[in-house]
C-alpha cells in the first residue's frame, strides 16, 4: 500500500516506520531540521519491540510522491488547515486519510476538504518522543484503533487493518469511534493538561494525593461531555485509564509537555478546549477544565 | 531608628535601601551571593522614581548589630519560624517586629516567638525584582500598609509612619490589619498563582478574558473567606481591585513574586498564599475550588522546581 505519513513527528515516525518495514511503501512529510536529518541519516527508532534504522523517503511536499492509497494525519491539530492544504489531490481514488490527531475534531474538518468518504479516524496508542532530528524513543505500548466515521467494516478498513496487524501496530477496528475517541480525550485533557502545567511525569502526578484529586474532577467533567456528546462511556473507563496509566504509563512525558520542553506550542487547544467548546454546546458544567485551559493559554502565549 | 532587614530580597532591598537615604540607619540580612555583592558593591535600585545606589550594613547574622527599634520581615513564609528563632533577643524593648510577608499567618507564628506586643503586620505593596546580586529592579507602586494588631494607634506606630513617609514608602497606617492583609492576599491569590502558572506578567494574564475571568474567580473566592474571617471584603472588593491593577501603569513588565521564584529554580511561596486560603476556608465550610485546582498544580510545580 502507498502510504503517506503526513507529519513526521514522534507518532508518525514511530507507525510509519513499523509499517515500512513490513514492505509497505512509505513517504514521509517532515519539514525543517527534521526532514534534514531524515535524509541525510534515514530514521531511528529506539524501541522496546526491537530497533529500527533505514534509509526513508522523505519529502517536505506530499504533491512529489503522490497519489496515495493511504494518508496517516499526524500533523499537530493547529497545523491542520496548513497541512490540508499541501495535501490537495493527494489521495488516490478511493484512497482515505486517517487522521490520529489528538482531539475530537479533526474529523470535521477533514471532512470538509476530503470528502465524507475518505476519511478515518483513530487513536494513536503509543508513548513515544522525538530525542532529536531523525531519532525516536518508543516506550509504550504502540498501536492504532480506527475505524470508519460510520462504524461499517469496509473492505479498505479491513485492508489497512491487515497492514496494521503485519506491522504489528493493529489495535482495533471500532465500530464505534465516537466512543473511542472520547476515551482517549478523557485521558488526554486530564493528564496532558496537568503535566504540562507542573511539568510532571504520569507517575508523578499518580503519587500525589491532591494532584489525583484533581485529575479525577477533571476526567469527571470530560466524562459528562462525552455522555452528552453521545459516547458510550461510564466510571469504570476512568478507574481502567487510572489503573492502565498507573500499570504502564508512569515514566510517559505527555506529548504536549513534551512540547512545553522544545518549547514549541503546545496542543492544548484540541484537548481542553475541544472539552470546554463541547460542555457550551450541551450545557455542561466543567469548572476545573475551564480553569486549566485558561493558564494553558497564558503558558503557551510564552511563546509568542 | 536601628532598623534591621531580615531577608534582604526585592521587597526587603527596596525599602531598606528607601529607609536608609532618608537618613536611617538600616542593617541588611542577607546569604550568599546576594549578601558578598552588598558587602562588596552596595545596594543598586533601578526605580521607576529614580535610580540610586548606596554602600550598605550587610550582615548573615542579626545579633552582629542588635538590638534594632524596628525589624521589617521579609523572608519567604517558609522561612519564618527559622528566621524569628535567629531573631530571638534583637529587637529593643519597646522594638517592633514587623511582618510584610505574603499570606495572613506569619503574625500568629511571630507571636510564637515574639511577645504578641512587639508584633507587627503589614502589606508591602510594590512590584520589585532582585536581577542580579546586590541590584533590585522597582516596577511598581513602593508603599507599606500597616498597623498593630490589635489596631490602636500607638506613639510607636506614629513614630513609624513618620519615618517611612520621611522616606516616601508610607500607605496607610491601619486599624483594620484583618482587612488590609486579607485584601493583598486577595491579589496574591489571583495573581500569583495565574501568573506563575502561566508563567506571565500580570498585564498578560488580566489581558485574556479568560485569564481575567480565572483571577477574579480567585479573588472573589478569597474575598469570601476573608469575610468570614472578619476582614470587611465582598464580591465588589474583588471588582474594585481589578479595577485598581488594571490601572496601573507598567502592567506588562509586573512579575509576582512566585514568578520570580520560579524562574529562579527557587521554592514557590505559594502555600502561604493559596494554602492559607484553603486552611481558612475548611475552618469556615467554605467551597474555594479554584485556588484548590491552583494549589494542586503549584504544589506539583514546586515539588519539580528546578526542573532537573
Amino acid at each position: 500500500m502507498k502510504i503517506l505519513v503526513m507529519g513526521t513527528g514522534a507518532i508518525g515516525a514511530y507507525f510509519g516506520a513499523r509499517l515500512q518495514e513490513v514492505g509497505e511503501d512509505v513517504t514521509f512529510c517532515a519539514r525543517g531540521k527534521n526532514l534534514l536529518a531524515l535524509n541525510e541519516r534515514g530514521l531511528q527508532i529506539q524501541s522496546f519491540r526491537g530497533d529500527f534504522q533505514a534509509p526513508v523517503r522523505a519529502i517536505e511536499n506530499p504533491r512529489e510522491a503522490a497519489p496515495y492509497a493511504l494518508i496517516l494525519f499526524c500533523v499537530k491539530v493547529y497545523d491542520t488547515d496548513a497541512a490540508t492544504e499541501s495535501l490537495k489531490e493527494c489521495l488516490a481514488p478511493g484512497g482515505a486519510i486517517l487522521t490520529l490527531q489528538n482531539g475530537v475534531e479533526s474529523e470535521s474538518r477533514l471532512i470538509e476538504c476530503f470528502g465524507v468518504d475518505a476519511v478515518l479516524g483513530g487513536n494513536a496508542r503509543v508513548g513515544v518522543e522525538m530525542t532529536e532530528p531523525g531519532k525516536v524513543i518508543h516506550l509504550s505500548t504502540g498501536v492504532i484503533e480506527f475505524g470508519e466515521l460510520d462504524g461499517r467494516e469496509t473492505p479498505r478498513a479491513a485492508r489497512i487493518a491487515e497492514a496494521f496487524g503485519r506491522a504489528g501496530i493493529f489495535g482495533e477496528l471500532v465500530s464505534d469511534l465516537l466512543t473511542f475517541r472520547w476515551s482517549k480525550l478523557l485521558w488526554n485533557s486530564a493528564f496532558n493538561t496537568v503535566t504540562t502545567l507542573t511539568r510532571r511525569t504520569v507517575g508523578e502526578l499518580l503519587e500525589d494525593a491532591d494532584g489525583m484529586r484533581l485529575v479525577r474532577a477533571l476526567m469527571n467533567e470530560t466524562l459528562a461531555v462525552a455522555k452528552a456528546e453521545g459516547a458510550k462511556l461510564g466510571p469504570d473507563r476512568i478507574e481502567s485509564l487510572l489503573e492502565h496509566s498507573q500499570k504502564n504509563l508512569r515514566a510517559l512525558k505527555t506529548s504536549t509537555f513534551q512540547d512545553y520542553q522544545k518549547g514549541k506550542r503546545l496542543e492544548y487547544d484540541a484537548l481542553s478546549g475541544a472539552v470546554v467548546r463541547a460542555a457550551h454546546r450541551r450545557n455542561v458544567t466543567v469548572p476545573a477544565m475551564e480553569t486549566v485551559h485558561a493558564l494553558l493559554k497564558l503558558l503557551d502565549r510564552r511563546l509568542s | 531608628m536601628r532598623i534591621l532587614v531580615m531577608g534582604a530580597g526585592a521587597i526587603g532591598a527596596f525599602y531598606g535601601a528607601r529607609l536608609q537615604k532618608a537618613g536611617e540607619e538600616v542593617y541588611f540580612c542577607a546569604r550568599g551571593d546576594h549578601l558578598r555583592a552588598l558587602k562588596e558593591h552596595g545596594l543598586e535600585v533601578a526605580s521607576i522614581d529614580g535610580d540610586f545606589s548606596l554602600g550598605v550594613n550587610a550582615t548573615d547574622a542579626p545579633k552582629e548589630f542588635a538590638p534594632y527599634d524596628l525589624i521589617l520581615l521579609c523572608v519567604k513564609s517558609q522561612q519564618t519560624i527559622a528566621a524569628a528563632n535567629q531573631l530571638k533577643g534583637c529587637l529593643a524593648e519597646d522594638g517592633a517586629v514587623m511582618t510584610i510577608q505574603n499570606g495572613v499567618e506569619n503574625e500568629a507564628a511571630l507571636c510564637e516567638v515574639f511577645p504578641r506586643e512587639n508584633v507587627m503586620g503589614g502589606n508591602a505593596r510594590v512590584g520589585a525584582e532582585i536581577v542580579a546580586p546586590g541590584k533590585v529592579l522597582h516596577t511598581v507602586a513602593g508603599t507599606i500598609e500597616f498597623g498593630e494588631l490589635d489596631g490602636r494607634e500607638t506613639a510607636r506606630a506614629n513614630r513609624i509612619a513618620a519615618i517611612f513617609r520621611r522616606a516616601g514608602i508610607f500607605g496607610e497606617l491601619t486599624h483594620d490589619l484583618v482587612t488590609i492583609r486579607w485584601h493583598k492576599l486577595m491579589g496574591n491569590n489571583g495573581t500569583n498563582t495565574v501568573c506563575t502558572l502561566g508563567r506571565c506578567s500580570v498585564g498578560a494574564a488580566i489581558e485574556d478574558p479568560e485569564g481575567y475571568q480565572l483571577v477574579r474567580t480567585l479573588f472573589i473566592e478569597t474575598a469570601i473567606v476573608g469575610r468570614a474571617e472578619g476582614a470587611k471584603l465582598d464580591e465588589e472588593s474583588a471588582d474594585t481591585l481589578l479595577n485598581q491593577i488594571k490601572r496601573l501603569p507598567n502592567l506588562n513588565a509586573v512579575k509576582p513574586s512566585t514568578l520570580q521564584d520560579y524562574e529562579r529554580g527557587k521554592p514557590l511561596e505559594y502555600d502561604a498564599i493559596t494554602g492559607a486560603v484553603i486552611r481558612a476556608a475548611k475552618r469556615h465550610g467554605i467551597a474555594v475550588p479554584a485556588t484548590e485546582i491552583v494549589h494542586a498544580l503549584l504544589k506539583l510545580l514546586d515539588a519539580g522546581n528546578p526542573p532537573r
